[in-house]
């Protein structure tokens, strides 16, 4: 990849000031107009950062193993009774399946699928979407307790 | 009757975002009320403010037609071309007329376009051809390419696409909507013979691979063309390139 220079030092510096950083995308000038393209990217990056945040968790946790199986075990039940840790997993499934579900959708724009139709398809994702995270929800509060089950 | 109709005048409060750099501290909004009928549009109405209430008002225009470019400004929060958009037809009595964001102001609705121009100088706008095998009449081309060429050649490089994309709000070196969609129509375009050349130029990070396909450019440009499409195109494009020369076959 090269990296070449193609504007000129002086337009930068006389732009700079114009260039904001994320939050430019919430800009309340232009916010009210946007279509759902604009609004499917940045939850795409939005729930990004979401992930990576919840591996970090995972880091920490896997971390406990290191004291022992026992260890590990009692971080995990101690999480797992907690219901606002229970619902903060569901959380975790909807961003990622929101995630998956829209990479999806921006493969098919780079391979150049349905580009006319990027809204339809940003839709027919997302019913696809709710109807995973349902699933999920239910899969999740009725797993049978793991104790009782051994 | 049709004509009492026809000249019906409606009430109108145009909200103008005024700024003087020189003089003001910050923009500031400066609302006019103007007399228009239903077939009046902005740029005109725009023109009976400056003749009747406040002649300091800025802006560009050109040929009132749509043709020209230079009248793109924000309009209730939409990019659109003034001489192109009639007050009556946006179902609010209140307009709000602005700037192209993002894009440094000189003074009212102008703005400064050398961020826009410069990039798409850099992608070479123009046609290079085979100088030492020019035909002797003129240069061919088919009906099918002409008409995949025709959407992107109907820019009219108003710089709508470019104010609105995310990318360009971030990164100052992203080449922009409106270069790429050039760049992408002197590719397919079968008169031009330096697609390795333009596909070279457009295959880095401050390229095509910025574009985050949020579709606000296409949603921006008033001639209704889709720089996202001419941008996916050159991606693949690329791909393709790419391939090809890792297989040795071109």
């Amino acid at each position: 990849m090269s990296k070449e220079k193609i504007v000129s030092s002086e337009t930068m510096a006389m732009t700079e000031a114009k260039r904001s950083n994320m939050l430019s995308w919430f800009n309340p000038v232009t916010i009210n107009k946007r279509g759902i393209g604009m609004w499917a990217w940045v939850f795409q990056r939005l729930t990004g950062i979401g992930i990576v945040g919840y591996l970090y968790l995972h880091f920490v946790t896997l971390s406990s193993l290191l004291q022992g199986a026992n260890a590990y075990e009692e971080h995990a039940y101690y999480y797992a009774s907690i219901a606002l840790f229970q619902f903060m997993v569901w959380g975790l499934f909807v961003i990622i399946i929101y995630h998956g579900l829209n990479g999806l959708r921006v493969i098919l724009l780079d391979i150049g699928v349905s580009i006319d139709a990027h809204k339809i398809l940003f839709w027919i994702f997302m019913v696809i979407g709710i109807i995973l995270s349902a699933l999920s929800a239910y899969l999740l509060y009725t797993i049978p307790d793991i104790e009782k089950v051994m | 009757m049709d004509a009492d109709k026809l000249n019906k005048e409606y009430e109108f409060t145009i909200k103008i975002k005024r700024y003087d750099p020189q003089v003001d501290k910050a923009p500031y909004w400066k609302d006019y009320k103007v007399k228009i009928t239903a077939s009046t549009t902005l740029l005109d109405t725009l023109f009976k403010i400056m003749e009747e209430q406040d002649p300091s008002i800025s802006l560009r225009y050109n040929c009132r037609s749509a043709v020209c470019g230079s009248c793109a400004m924000l309009i209730n929060g939409k990019h659109g071309l003034a001489c192109k958009t009639k007050p009556a037809e946006l179902g609010t009595s209140v307009i709000k007329v602005e700037p192209l964001p993002y894009l440094p102001v000189i003074k009212d609705l102008v703005v400064n376009m050398d961020p826009f121009f410069e990039k798409l100088r850099a992608i070479k706008p123009y046609m290079i051809t085979d100088e030492a095998n020019w035909p002797e009449k003129e240069f061919r081309q088919s009906p099918a390419n002409h008409r995949a060429v025709d959407q992107y050649a109907g820019c009219i490089l108003c710089g709508a696409c470019y104010s609105s994309c995310i990318t360009v709000w971030t990164d100052k070196n992203y080449l922009g909507p409106a270069a790429l969609t050039q760049a992408y129509r002197f590719v397919i375009d079968e008169r031009d013979i330096a697609t390795k050349e333009r596909l070279k130029l457009v295959d880095s990070e401050d390229g095509v691979y910025r574009c985050h396909t949020s579709f606000n450019c296409v949603e921006a440009c008033p001639k209704g063309i889709k720089p996202t499409d001419a941008i996916q195109g050159l991606k693949r494009k690329i791909a393709v390139q790419k391939i090809k020369s890792l297989l040795r076959i071109g």
